[in-house]
């Protein structure tokens, strides 16, 4: 059995490197007359194109040579030709021509049994192969040198060097090379009598044999139905192309004549090859020879169905070009229609939109109407200051329907000053009898609108009770503020950081003296045309805080002269506008007040007024509310009663 | 998200945060209705930027005016920023402010006074 293995093997091996190995059966050691002439005429051109210099042919034809003496068992003849062959390639450093023959020349001396040469040759070619780096090549004369090992029984050698050549090819995973070296291997053990690493291989040689021939058949089969497939989708293509062409000619009957008798022809072809497909589906075995006959008849019908497509082609090419532009034309009119249609829908849900956010909008609006009553009702008016502070304004205009700027004052006076009591003053028993005074003041309550809003009534409410409870010294009210509200928003454990900018002045001894406490709003005064800013304290009452206690100063001026003050949010300073959309500015708004303190109060509001207006122009919208309120001093004594 | 740009708008200021480059700027007017809203994306972006911070962090402030609840947002992403000094990373806030608007300059130093990290002062035009 391992024999007839081995010589399979051979022969593979053979096959797979030389051609000319295919006819090398043992012939008798002579050349026929003919084969003598051949031989000749060979020779004769190789020596010619030798001297020509023309080696690479020379070459071709001493191969010549040395094959048909190496086919006819003269091995030793063909030897000899074929170190003639080497000679021309060295010559042109054809060095893949070479390696072949190096191969040839130890398969020749294989044939005569000398295998001391034949090593030598293979290991020539071995060397060639290396140079190459053709891993392929590599293991097939590794089994090549092994072969011949095993021949001279040096069966470690063959061993070691089938090693070599299972390792490439289980790295390049040739199932053909493996199961040759996995032969070899099991009859080089067997021989060497290691009998159980023998056994392992001829196991491993019949797997992979089985895998071989199974991959084998898979891919003839595959093969074949490829050739079934590929030919059954000729003929339906074959059948389409007839249809289209037969319609094409009916529109075109007279013209097409002759046409029509090709197209029978081709009916006729068709059904030929639609009885073909059928036998090569029965006959996988014949089918090879079928294919290139029916190649051959497709050639034909193709050649004749351009042609046939070619004279109908215009005529088709024209109706369908007709046909589309109708299509487009239909397809066209009907996406028009429907987006009019949509937009008719978009319009309409757009409406329905429209009407549904002036509802909401009017709810939205007349729910802020109402609270701005109460806002309204709740804030003093400009008369009852002025029955106190004559000279007196205050620029209320909020940004939106609600205010998040609001200002508030009292008088206060001890029990003992015998007055009536009336709005806006309240009674104090913690104060001496006869002192009375008048509390002030503005506040920007953090954000505007409702939100500001919202501030404001407990701003109000917190100074009210404040006030209420006796304290009348201003930096004495912002930190009662400041705690209030802390304690009221939870400031002290929750998120909320709201709060409120605000000055407060407090009027003392009868409009001679003024106490000042700023939670970052500034107080301004101009005195013998001199402006002064008072800063209060860089923190507001509430807000952002990090401290626990927040103390807040009090500022005092005397008044000796007639002195104009002025407390105000930061919604008119901060307001944009101007030709370059910045700031009016801390810094205007000083020199504005400068140029109008000397006019009486209403002029100074009505220019305050008009100022920001028209830095605000068409261009801009108010941005916060804005709140400032004047008042002069030192004219006169002031009665808070 | 490693980077982060809102154009301004009418009432918003742009922003813009290059994680990659450690560098957060907010220009422009800040007078959003709801600041939380315009702020929010920014403070997630810091939130995430200062689990793996650069060695240096730059916040630019460029604004021209913003309304107390901007204010209370940017603090916010600040408080965020004062967690890297300890940790060994740089933080540099640069507060720009117009040369004649002394309102804004004021406004920063409410924010020196609010956090733990400097800020410096840079006059502009």
């Amino acid at each position: 059995m391992l024999k007839r293995i081995l010589i399979l093997t051979c022969l593979l091996v053979l096959f797979s490197f030389c051609l000319t190995g295919e006819s090398l059966a043992q012939q008798p050691k002579q050349l026929t007359e003919s084969q003598k002439k051949e031989v000749d005429e060979n020779l004769t051109k190789a020596t010619s194109l030798e001297s020509d210099g023309d080696f690479n042919q020379a070459g071709y034809f001493y191969n010549n040579v040395a094959t048909i003496y190496w086919t006819h068992g003269m091995a030793k003849e063909a030897i000899a030709n074929f170190e003639k062959v080497i000679s021309m390639y060295e010559k042109i450093g054809n060095r893949n021509a070479i390696k072949n023959t190096y191969n040839n020349i130890g398969m020749a001396y294989t044939d005569i049994n000398d295998y001391q040469n034949a090593l030598i040759y293979f290991e020539k070619c071995l060397t060639e192969c290396r140079n190459t780096s053709k891993k392929a090549e590599i293991v097939s004369s590794l089994i090549n040198i092994a072969n011949t090992y095993a021949q001279v029984n040096k069966y470690d050698q063959s061993i070691a060097t089938l090693d070599e050549a299972l390792a490439i090819a289980t790295e390049m995973n040739d199932a053909k090379q493996l199961r040759n070296i996995y032969a070899l291997l099991a009859e080089d053990y067997d021989k060497n009598g290691n009998t159980t690493k023998s056994a392992e291989y001829f196991a491993l040689y019949t797997t992979i044999t089985r895998k071989v021939q199974k991959e084998e058949i898979q891919k003839k089969e595959a093969e074949v139905k490829q050739i079934a497939d590929d030919a059954q989708k000729r003929a339906q293509l074959a059948e389409s192309q007839k249809q289209q062409t037969q319609i094409a000619l009916e529109q075109n009957k007279e013209k097409l004549d002759e046409t029509q008798k090709n197209l029978q022809k081709t009916e006729e072809l068709s059904n030929i090859q639609k009885m073909e497909i059928s036998m090569l589906n029965k006959e996988k075995e014949l089918q090879s020879a079928v294919i290139s006959n029916q190649r051959l008849l497709r050639n034909i019908f193709i050649i004749i169905i351009i042609a046939v497509l070619a004279f109908a082609g215009v005529v088709v090419l024209s109706l369908y070009h007709k046909k589309k532009a109708n299509e487009q034309l239909e397809k066209r009119n009907k996406e028009i229609a429907e987006q009019r249609d949509l937009i008719e829908q978009q319009g309409m849900d757009l409406v329905k939109a429209v009407v549904q956010i002036e509802k909401q909008n009017k709810d939205i609006t007349s729910s802020i109407n109402y609270a701005k009553q109460i806002q309204e009702a709740l804030l003093p008016t400009e008369e009852s200051l002025k029955n106190i502070l004559p000279e007196s304004f205050v620029l209320f205009k909020p940004r939106d329907l609600v205010s998040g700027d609001f200002y508030w004052f009292t008088g206060y006076s001890g029990k003992g000053v015998n007055g009536k009591s009336r709005r806006h003053h309240i009674r104090l028993g913690n104060i001496p009898d006869d002192e009375s005074g008048f509390i002030i003041t503005a506040v920007d309550c953090t954000g505007h609108g409702v939100p500001g809003a919202f501030m404001s009534m407990i701003g109000f409410n917190l100074l009210e009770t404040v006030s209420r409870n006796g304290i009348t010294e201003p930096n004495e009210i912002l930190n009662e503020l400041h705690k209030s509200i802390r304690y009221l928003l939870k400031q002290s454990s929750s998120e909320n950081r709201d709060g409120m900018d605000m000055a407060i002045c407090v009027i003392k001894d009868k409009g001679k003296k003024l106490e000042y406490a700023g939670a970052k709003n500034p107080l301004y005064y101009i005195c013998n045309g001199e402006l002064h800013q008072v800063k209060g304290d860089p923190v507001p009452v509430g807000g952002i805080q990090k401290e626990n206690r927040r103390e807040f100063t009090l500022q005092t001026i005397e008044i000796t002269s007639p002195t104009y003050f002025y407390i105000l949010s930061d919604g008119y300073t901060d307001q944009f506008g101007g030709k370059e959309g910045g700031k009016f500015s801390s810094q205007q708004f000083k020199e504005l007040l400068l140029e109008i303190h000397q006019q009486p109060m209403d002029k100074q509001q009505e220019i305050l007024k008009q100022r920001i207006a028209s830095w605000m122009g068409d261009k801009y919208k108010q941005l916060d509310d804005i709140l400032v309120i004047g008042f002069k001093l030192g004219d006169r004594t002031i009665e808070i009663s | 998200m490693n980077t982060l740009f809102t154009e301004a708008t009418e009432d918003s200021p742009s922003i813009m945060f290059d994680g990659e480059l450690g560098i957060i700027e907010i220009k422009g007017k800040s007078l959003p209705e709801d600041a939380i809203v315009c702020y929010t994306p920014l403070y997630q972006a810091v939130s995430e930027y200062i689990k793996t911070p650069l060695v240096k962090t730059t916040m630019n402030l460029r604004l021209e005016y913003l309304n107390s609840s901007s204010a209370k947002n940017i603090l916010k992403i600040i408080n965020l920023l004062e967690d890297l000094p300890p940790q060994g990373y740089a933080v540099d806030i640069n507060w720009f402010y117009n040369d004649n608007d002394e309102d804004m300059l004021e406004e920063g130093m409410e924010f020196r006074r609010l956090t733990t990290l400097p800020i410096k002062f840079e006059k502009e035009m």
